[in-house]
């Protein structure tokens, strides 16, 4: 899967989770620039994304990836 | 414990600064961190006293060499196995030492602080973000730094490591900024806290006298007290390591500026809600168990209502164990941890319906009166915890909250006697002219303006008069200070 075929999958699974069309991710997005994006839903949008790529991030990276491009590039490695 | 002799408000504490910062700039930048292990060496010894001296070494010991073998395996099991010993380990001598009453141990100073530290360093290596340390008196310098070796911050490693190891050239700069919000600490802590403490003590210390309206100024006259006698040490804290050019993380960002309870707590003891958030809510909420509760309650509730049930039952466990981390008694637990839980949660399940209620009326949310509404209600909102923090038992607490509701003398409009509650006059001006400084200082931090860099930027007669005012007042505050038995600091004791 390409960096770009990421992104979009991740873009699409960020605007169903959030239910929020109007989420256009970038490599810098971070949760600060989603407003509902919180500590609380952090977990569930990190399984959600988990799930729909067949993959697992290890605790480590949930709580030092930095920005979607960080979650990006751990995803390509991993698929 | 020896304790007074380098409080971090005594002129022992400034002194033993004074005397280290010239000796640290003069070694080599890789030296350096030699010269603050041994100042920390000696601090623990002279604040913690003799027999805390056994249980941090344990733990430097146990956990470092736990560490280096956790490296070493390759069997994820065994791995597993292994930190599971090692946090347990951590866990059993903090409750021993710290909880347990009754045991003829003595808890070294901070072990609350620094346990949690030592938590995160082991976690970290588990989950593969930090390399196991090299070199063991680094990693204990990392246990012990002795600026934090009172009420922490709580630190991380991979924070801290890189700052220990590379050392600093002298920068007048940040050494100026680390005296004056030293001495600005100073000034709130003896100016604020300890004056208000002794109105707080009288109202909380006479449950039978005080009612009514008292006990609601006793209250936020304690909220006032906490937050400056806290925030005050971390000032110290944060200024003194300043002056080694070593940059610890923050613990609070003008907290009562918050407009919910989930934003105070993300300005309040930021390091205790950010250490708790990344080491325990977001394993046991990513862990099998409350994964598979997860999928039971989405299938049963639907996706929007089901996923909040588990995230709601580790919130609960997370503030269970913050109020719990406070002190292990009952009126902690309720007023430092469930009373936030429930607050947190109603406000995170009534938020959409206030927000279609006030754009129904037509309130605009953004609005500075409404904005100060919402301010006002954290602020009271906390105070009510802070009724059962600062009382001596639960019943106390909830005895406290229903003598609040009670008429002074017969009546609601009584004017209360404030002159009669401990506080000489003299000491109600210093109190006042501290929370005007205090008040000044947070509005320009609210809007954005770094109040340090700006000082120094003043031309040099006019920073002069701060800087001989402040330490006026700073040394006023102080000698006053030696009158009071209210000297130590609140967290302290944690």
């Amino acid at each position: 899967m390409t960096r770009e075929a990421i992104f979009e999958k991740l873009n699409e699974i960020f605007r169903d989770y959030f239910d929020d069309e109007t989420i256009c991710l970038t490599d810098e997005t971070t949760a600060d620039d989603i407003e509902d994006w919180d500590s609380l839903e952090h977990i569930n949008l990190i399984v959600t994304i988990e799930k729909e790529f067949g993959m697992k991030f290890s605790m480590g990276e949930v709580t030092t990836m930095k920005n979607v491009g960080a979650m990006a590039d751990i995803i390509a490695d991993r698929i | 414990m020896t304790g007074i002799t380098l409080s971090l408000t005594s002129l022992s504490y400034f002194a033993f600064i004074l005397l280290l910062v010239p000796v640290y700039y003069l070694i080599r930048r890789e030296r350096q961190w030699q010269v603050l292990l041994f100042a920390s060496i000696l601090f623990f010894i002279i604040v913690s006293g003799v027999p805390g001296i056994p249980w941090i070494l344990l733990q430097w010991i146990v956990t470092y060499g736990g560490a280096h073998l956790m490296e070493h395996i390759t069997s994820e099991r065994k791995k597993k196995l292994l930190v599971t010993v090692l946090v347990l380990f951590l866990l059993t001598e903090l409750f021993l030492l710290k909880y347990t009453k009754g045991l003829p141990f003595v808890a070294p100073i901070a072990i609350s602080f620094y346990s949690l530290s030592v938590l995160s360093y082991v976690l970290d290596v588990y989950w593969g973000i930090s390399a196991a340390e090299r070199n063991p008196f680094q990693y204990l310098l990392f246990i012990g730094y002795f600026p934090q070796m009172t009420s922490g911050p709580v630190t991380r490693y991979r924070e801290m490591k890189p700052q220990f190891q590379t050392g600093a050239s002298f920068d007048e700069k940040l050494v100026k900024k680390g005296i004056i919000r030293t001495l600005y600490g100073v000034m709130k802590k003896c100016l604020i806290a300890d004056q208000a403490a002794v109105m707080v003590n009288t109202i909380f210390g006479d449950t039978v006298t005080y009612q009514g309206a008292y006990v609601a100024l006793g209250t936020m006259l304690f909220a006032l007290q906490l937050y400056t006698d806290f925030s005050g040490c971390m000032d110290i804290i944060l200024g003194t390591s300043e002056c080694f050019g070593i940059m610890l993380p923050e613990n609070f960002i003008l907290p009562f500026s918050s407009v919910t309870m989930s934003e105070f707590w993300r300005r309040w003891h930021i390091t205790l809600g950010v250490w708790f958030k990344e080491y325990l809510l977001y394993p046991l909420l990513k862990s099998a168990p409350m994964q598979r509760l997860n999928t039971v309650c989405v299938g049963r509730f639907g996706r929007k209502k089901g996923k909040k049930i588990p995230t709601y039952l580790g919130l609960f466990v997370v503030w269970f164990l913050i109020g719990y981390w406070h002190g292990g008694a009952l009126h902690y637990v309720i007023g430092s941890g469930l009373l936030h839980y429930f607050y947190i949660v109603s406000g995170e399940l009534l938020e959409p319906h206030v927000d279609q209620w006030t754009k129904k009326i037509g309130i605009d949310r953004t609005k500075g009166w409404y904005v100060c509404l919402r301010r006002l209600k954290v602020f009271l909102l906390v105070c009510s915890g802070f009724v059962f923090f600062r009382s001596e038992t639960a019943y106390q607490g909830f005895k406290m909250l229903y003598r609040m509701i009670l008429p002074v003398e017969g009546s609601f409009f009584r004017v209360l006697h404030v002159t009669e509650l401990g506080l000489s006059v003299t000491g109600m001006i210093m109190m006042l002219i501290g929370c005007v400084i205090l008040w000044s200082v947070s509005y320009l931090q609210l809007k954005g303006i770094h109040v340090r860099d700006r000082l120094l930027m003043q031309p040099v007669l006019l920073r002069y008069v701060c800087y001989v005012a402040l330490a006026l007042l700073t040394v006023i505050a102080m000698v006053r200070g030696y009158g009071n038995d209210v000297a130590n600091f609140i967290y302290n004791r944690f």
